[in-house]
């Protein structure tokens, strides 16, 4: 599943050598607020997590990336499509053996909503770090 | 461990369909819990590719874990509806391998203290006897929800 389309549009993108912004639009009508909650919407957190890596993967031109580890991920604000539509997701990566470290923040211009720092790598056993 | 798996999933936490990630919480003994998944053809999580489950899914499967943990608990002291619980971290998730179609996963839930209204959260998840993820999460737990009564 991708949650390009289904869960978000992406609106904008810059990308550079190490780092790349985003800025999405979250989709009211995905039906993932059909139970995350009944008459009560909220982004699933793992949506965020998952946003994040579709963001690297369109980085890196690799399709089939997950993160083998997570040291940490907070979040700070509840993120919502009615009361925070646009969020902005900047990505910066390291290469580490066999994979990218790999540190985002989601944020708008009133709060920042989470922060990750984790290690993707390929689903099959290639490398990708070069 | 205690035998309850004729309580309704839909009883014990507040997700629905097409984000629902456990099957049932099939035992429960004092501040742990274990629960099962089988992941299905459809299930949201699942990657078209190559039938794995994707991490989120795995992350989301252990928080409505824990979830199911908190809303048994509840239900024991009288609520009588889930409380919303909010992922606040995800701390030292260790993914192994990646669960596939047609596996049946079963996660281990051990309940550290609450403060503040933050739950912690060991998890480990297996695939028959290969571990396959442990994290610690935090669940932030929305006590306005589910209290049956109270205000």
């Amino acid at each position: 599943m991708m949650l390009e389309g289904y869960y978000y549009h992406v609106n904008e993108c810059h990308i550079d050598a190490r780092s790349c912004r985003f800025r999405v639009e979250l989709l009211s009508d995905c039906d993932v607020y059909r139970g995350h909650f009944p008459g009560h919407p909220i982004s699933p957190g793992v949506f965020n997590i998952r946003l994040v890596k579709e963001c690297a993967m369109r980085f890196f031109g690799v399709p089939n990336l997950y993160f083998s580890h997570i040291k940490q991920c907070r979040f700070t604000n509840l993120v919502s499509p009615e009361r925070s539509p646009m969020i902005d997701i900047l990505l910066e990566v390291e290469p580490t053996e066999g994979g990218h470290v790999v540190k985002a923040t989601l944020s708008d211009e009133k709060q920042t909503y989470m922060k990750l720092k984790g290690e993707l790598k390929r689903r099959t056993d290639h490398s990708f770090n070069s | 461990m205690t035998s309850i798996t004729t309580i309704p999933l839909t009883d014990l936490i507040p997700q629905r369909a097409p984000i629902l990630m456990v099957d049932a919480l099939i035992g429960v003994e004092g501040s742990s819990a274990i629960t099962r998944l089988s992941v299905r053809t459809g299930n949201i999580f699942v990657n078209d590719d190559d039938g794995t489950l994707d991490e989120s899914g795995l992350i989301e499967h252990i928080a409505q874990s824990a979830a199911a943990l908190a809303g048994y608990q509840a239900g024991r002291e009288g609520a009588t509806a889930p409380a919303i619980g909010y992922l606040a971290e995800v701390k030292d998730f260790c993914c192994q391998r990646l669960p596939r179609v047609g596996e049946e996963l079963r996660t281990i839930i051990r309940q550290g203290l609450e403060v503040n209204g933050i739950r912690v959260i060991e998890a480990e998840t297996y695939i028959h006897e290969e571990r396959v993820a442990r994290v610690q999460l935090k669940l932030f737990m929305d006590a306005l929800v589910g209290k049956g009564g109270g205000q």
